[in-house]
């Protein structure tokens, strides 16, 4: 991250050297930006909820209470915001579903623009046959329909947990590599990366150290919008029946269940709903607090 | 030939012409036009390859049969104005109407008809449905001329001895013959344009049909327009000048489309939504019990399902008055036989745990489990392959759920109606959320559809269903058939096979505007009868 | 720069036939046949239908077939939708997914850049922030959450625009034109949020600012430019998922675009259709990239065309 400092602002002699005190400095800001502070923390809040929680309550997520089914919300009764149309506890589903959709969500997004990133900026960086190469592929991985492959690979891994994280990754590594490549093409020719040439460092040390951090800046504001765009693929998924299989669920098939009862029973579209809402409300005050921290001219 | 062509086409031109005066002087307002809503995209239109009840309405307006339903789904005279049937009741003899024309003025006869079904046979037409006149109709020399190609067409027994009479010859009785020669079921051909267009022929710019109305229009995911045939025999009486059918393919943006007034009448309601549209709607919510059975069906090739135990005990821990009045809501008639019980004259053979009071059903349940080798150490995992449908899903996830609560790991796996099929024939499945609709009303069908030599793929054999179902096909009186369909039933149900659940219901939203409107029991609803007023 | 693109578009033939050839085969690969019906079909039913459609035949004999077909503009025929070829399919479709796409790409284009210019130069003010949340909604509500909240607001109370249909009529367009475009809205107004703050101070707009070019000027010439490069990146294949058509909007709003074959077709093993659309959009997104690549170039001078 020190590079992109180092790349824009100051000579390019030094940007060979990695030091620690930036990415305090970076720190620092970003524990001054409340609203960033505040999302971290609501953040936290709903993952230790989904993940720990469920283990507080004396039945599980699939128990059925046939004598209780679509009870309202009564938050001094067993169920607080009252059951589905199973019987089953809402909140305990909702904070089950989120486990899945949480974790669908950052390792499936982590995963795609790592994958994107490291591919894109090779090829911009390195250009010529290499980057030809590399993104006719992209170019013939975006062009089969994003549905078809994701069928087929349901149709390979099945539909669970790990054939959604799959068939979601292998689709979304595309567009981080598209922007990556597209940054990296124009920043091969800055000064700065000349320079690093001149100094005799070798291309896989440039693209590391110069076209990989100088591309951060919008990838950071691509990811924070990849971990919404994964979870709302899933939910995408569940829609089309794709997604998890009942009797599991996540907030996306729960929103779909939600969806269809809009009429008669918004408490099922809007439990799920608000925990999604809050949830990528709060990435994208993470996401713009980090790119202010780590852009130098907010100091 | 050509010479045919040539008169084909003088008449079409001349037919032509009078459409337009006939059109000319209707003032466009006056105009009468009834919008029905029609679910996902007709799969096809062809006459002779369609499968789909949906797809059968617009077959039913375009075409007519020997026979033809009326807006109470009872058969009378189509095509045909009166019939007689043998003594030994396997050789029928129709009678066609006179004048009968297309709806190009080409004079419609009783080859047309013998046409119609040979083309349904010929396996170079490669019609999905052509097994319907040998394992549903047993006509005489179907299965053979289908299996090979080249045979000679007057080895079926289908005839026209002259222009007005169309002679059928069957393998054994079939005394609900009229509902199986319907319109949809029989449709004639049109052999010109056949021959001229081939697969073609069907294309709106090509189409020439017999039945009330003629299709104009057929555009892929939008609508099917079909505009009065003044050439129909019964023209006079038929009201709108135009049917729209509408592909709605998702049943809440079509119960919208209705709300606002763009429908007259829909496809499908939403099952989840009964209650609240009841109210809303009141006598406009239409609910009629369907020829529809919905079951479970167990794999018996794959274990431990091929314990009778297991499958009992699987069957035990269901709750069907749960499942139809708190899970569906959808007003499902419960069901305890293998068959749609809407035959008074059937004395239908049930399960025995429909009648057991919950505690002990529970407990058996258990007690089976155990006795197979399951219990909380061990314990059994069930997939439940359901369609994604919306009503089948949450059935599936219902039944899914309860066997939970014996101890079951069961979890729904749900794809598209085809690729579930897939599932089905390949044989990895475990249980099916299984359905069959039925031709007519009654229990053959079902029964029928069962028997193992049919080869539905079930895997099952018994001797004892065969020997019943052949002392059944034997007899023409509908009382001794009933008694030996029921033995074959009674011997399906105690093999725990299937497990029945429910007989489904057709839901539609019916505007008042509407008129002629009929709610039946095979869902069949001729536009002939309707109209639209106010 | 022509020079550039005509080789480029020569360039993609191989990329289009490995497409073809990719999608040919992985469809071949996936388990289960077209014809499974309501019934379980006999032997020989069974052998018609795969005489008919060739099936028994090799698979490199079907795959040259294909390609003959290919050239003679002939998809073969729907296997679903037995009325129709999928070339009939396409051309009935296509230009419905086509229109709305353009034009959901043009509002979330005008909007999403307007957007984000707004939010990067009123920088975490009042505005920025309430830009940021719009951005957001459009993100975080689901089309098929969204679709129906319309529909029901605009359709059924307050009675202004059809529910849904296609009667050509502009009014059933706008909602669904809308919904399609929410959230590309919201990514474009972000991405461009994010790159005009950084080209806003980047060496060459200051330079810019210091040689005492009027603040207005600076923004709209020189910045904006720069600015767009990740925007058009994005814009690109962006387009080409548009209009070739959103499954879900087309299926809520009852549009008859091409974007529900790809539902219809794959979920019922249609071959010929799911290959066709496929390919339709393996070419638009092809051409996508080339249109991006030649765009960037006349914007950023600093890209050659190598």
């Amino acid at each position: 991250m020190s590079d992109l400092v180092a790349g824009t602002a100051q000579p390019p002699e030094t940007t060979t050297s990695v030091g620690q005190s930036p990415l305090k400095a970076s720190w620092r800001r970003f524990s001054r930006n409340k609203l960033a502070v505040g999302s971290m923390i609501i953040l936290a809040l709903i993952v230790l909820a989904c993940f720990a929680s469920p283990l507080l309550f004396p039945f599980g997520p699939e128990d059925a209470d046939f004598d209780n089914i679509a009870a309202p919300i009564d938050l001094f009764s067993a169920h607080p915001f009252g059951t589905d149309e199973f019987g089953r506890d809402l909140l305990l589903r909702v904070l089950v579903g989120g486990q899945v959709s949480l974790a669908v969500g950052f390792v499936g997004a982590l995963t795609a623009v790592i994958i994107g990133v490291l591919y894109g900026a090779t090829a911009g960086y390195v250009g010529g046959r290499l980057d030809n190469f590399l993104m006719r592929t992209v170019d013939v991985l975006y062009g089969i329909p994003y549905f078809f492959l994701v069928v087929l690979i349901n149709l390979l891994v099945g539909r669970t947990v790990t054939g959604l994280f799959v068939s979601i990754v292998v689709v979304l590594w595309l567009t981080p590599a598209v922007i990556a490549r597209g940054q990296a093409v124009s920043l091969r020719h800055r000064e700065f990366v000349d320079a690093a040439r001149a100094g005799g460092m070798t291309e896989w040390q440039i693209i590391r150290q110069h076209i990989v951090p100088n591309s951060l800046n919008v990838v950071i504001v691509y990811s924070s919008l990849l971990v919404l765009e994964v979870i709302i693929t899933e939910s995408f998924l569940s829609f089309l029946g794709l997604g998890i299989q009942p009797p599991a669920s996540s907030w996306g098939s729960l929103i779909d269940t939600g969806a269809r009862a809009i009429e008669t029973d918004p408490r099922l579209l809007l439990l799920p709903g608000g925990f999604l809402a809050t949830t990528l409300f709060c990435l994208n005050f993470i996401a713009d607090g980090l790119r202010d921290a780590f852009d130098p001219s907010e100091r | 030939m050509g010479n045919l062509f040539a008169r084909g086409l003088g008449k079409a031109l001349l037919s032509a012409a009078i459409c337009a005066t006939a059109l000319a002087a209707t003032p466009a307002s006056a105009e009468m036009v009834i919008n029905r809503g029609f679910g996902a995209s007709p799969d096809t239109l062809d006459p002779h390859m369609n499968f789909g009840a949906r797809e059968g309405w617009i077959q039913d307006d375009i075409y007519e049969g020997l026979v033809a339903s009326n807006d109470k789904a009872e058969m009378g005279p189509g095509a045909a104005e009166k019939w007689e049937v043998s003594d030994d009741g396997l050789t029928w003899t129709f009678h066609l109407r006179d004048g009968l024309k297309w709806s190009n003025g080409d004079p419609l006869v009783a080859q047309d008809f013998v046409n119609g079904v040979i083309r349904q046979l010929d396996p170079k037409t490669a019609s999905p449905r052509a097994y319907y006149y040998y394992s549903t109709v047993k006509v005489v020399g179907a299965a053979e001329f289908n299996e090979k190609e080249g045979g000679d067409p007057k080895t079926v027994g289908i005839s026209a001895p002259d222009d007005k009479t169309v002679v059928i010859k069957l393998l054994a009785p079939q005394p609900n013959m009229l509902y199986l020669m319907g319109s949809y079921h029989v449709p004639p051909l049109h052999t010109p344009s056949f021959e001229k267009f081939g697969g073609d022929f069907i294309k709106p710019e090509n189409i020439v049909n017999n039945g009330p109305y003629v299709m104009k229009e057929n555009v892929p995911q939008s609508h099917v327009t079909l505009v009065k045939n003044p050439n129909y025999w019964d023209a006079a009486n038929v009201k709108a000048d135009k049917v729209v059918y509408h592909v709605t393919e998702d049943d809440q943006t079509e119960l919208k489309r209705f709300r606002a007034g763009e429908l007259h009448v829909t496809n499908e309601v939403p099952s989840d939504q009964l209650e609240q549209l009841k109210s809303e709607y009141g006598d406009q919510l239409r609910i009629t019990t369907y020829v529809e059975a919905q079951y479970l069906s167990f794999n018996i090739t794959k274990q431990p399902f091929d314990d009778i135990r297991v499958r009992k005990a699987l069957a035990y821990a269901i709750d069907r008055d749960v499942l139809q009045n708190k899970i569906l809501k959808a007003g499902y008639q419960i069901n305890c036989g293998y068959s749609p019980p809407n035959d008074p004259r059937y004395q239908q053979p049930h399960v025995e745990e429909c009648d057991m009071p919950k505690e002990e059903r529970v407990a058996k349940a258990k007690a089976l489990l155990q006795e197979a080798g399951f219990g909380p150490d061990n314990p059994l995992k069930v997939t439940i392959d359901s369609t994604t449908d919306n009503t089948s899903k949450r059935q599936a996830e219902g039944i899914a759920l309860m066997w939970k609560q014996i101890g079951v790991e069961a979890k729904v796996n749900a794809q598209e109606f085809q690729a579930w099929m897939d599932t089905f024939y390949a044989g990895s499945w475990e249980v099916l959320n299984d359905n069959l609709v039925a031709d007519m009303p009654g229990p053959e069908s079902h029964v029928v559809y069962m028997q193992p030599s049919a080869e539905s793929g079930y895997n099952w054999k018994s001797d004892e269903y065969e020997a019943a179902m052949e002392k059944a096909s034997q007899q023409s009186d509908i009382a001794q058939r009933y008694k030996h369909l029921a033995e074959a039933e009674r011997i399906l149900l105690d093999y725990y096979l299937t497990v029945p659940l429910n007989v489904t219901t057709s839901r539609h939203l019916v505007s008042p505007k509407l008129k002629g409107w009929e709610d039946n029991m095979l869902d069949v609803h001729p536009s002939k009868y309707m109209s639209v007023e106010g | 720069m022509l020079a550039f693109s005509i080789r480029r578009i020569i360039g993609a033939v191989p990329t289009l036939l490995a497409l073809i050839a990719i999608s040919f085969f992985v469809m071949r690969l996936a388990p289960g046949g077209p014809f499974a019906a309501n019934r379980k079909l006999t032997e020989a039913i069974i052998a018609n239908l795969n005489k008919a459609y060739h099936l028994d035949e090799p698979v490199w004999m079907q795959f040259g077939r294909y390609l003959w077909g290919l050239l003679h503009f002939d998809f073969g025929p729907s296997m679903k939708y037995r009325d129709f070829s999928v070339t009939e399919l396409i051309v009935h479709g296509f230009p419905v997914s086509l229109e709305i796409g353009v034009w959901a790409m043009l509002l979330a284009g005008v909007v999403g850049i307007a957007l984000g210019i707004v939010g990067a130069l009123r920088r975490n003010g009042v505005t920025d922030l309430s830009v940021g949340i719009i951005a957001m909604v459009g993100v975080a509500i689901p089309t098929f959450v969204i679709g129906p909240l319309l529909q029901i607001l605009f359709g059924l109370k307050l009675g202004w625009l059809p529910i849904a249909g296609w009667d050509g009529s502009v009014n059933a367009k706008i909602l669904p034109i809308v919904v399609l475009a929410l959230p590309n809205i919201a990514y474009i107004s972000r991405l461009m949020r994010g790159s005009m703050i950084e080209t806003l101070r980047a060496n060459y707009v200051r330079t810019a600012r210091a040689k005492g070019i009027g603040a207005r000027r600076v923004v709209w010439k020189h910045a904006l430019t720069g600015a767009m490069l990740p925007v058009i990146a994005y814009l690109g294949p962006a387009t080409a998922i548009t209009v070739t058509g959103s499954v879900i909007v087309e299926q809520i709003f009852g549009i008859p675009g091409i974007g529900r074959y790809f539902v219809e077709g794959a979920a019922n093993r249609d071959y010929p259709l799911v290959m066709g659309v496929t390919i339709l959009y393996g070419g638009i997104v092809i051409l996508a990239n080339i249109v991006t690549d030649v765009a960037r170039g006349i914007i950023d001078p600093k890209v050659s065309y190598e």
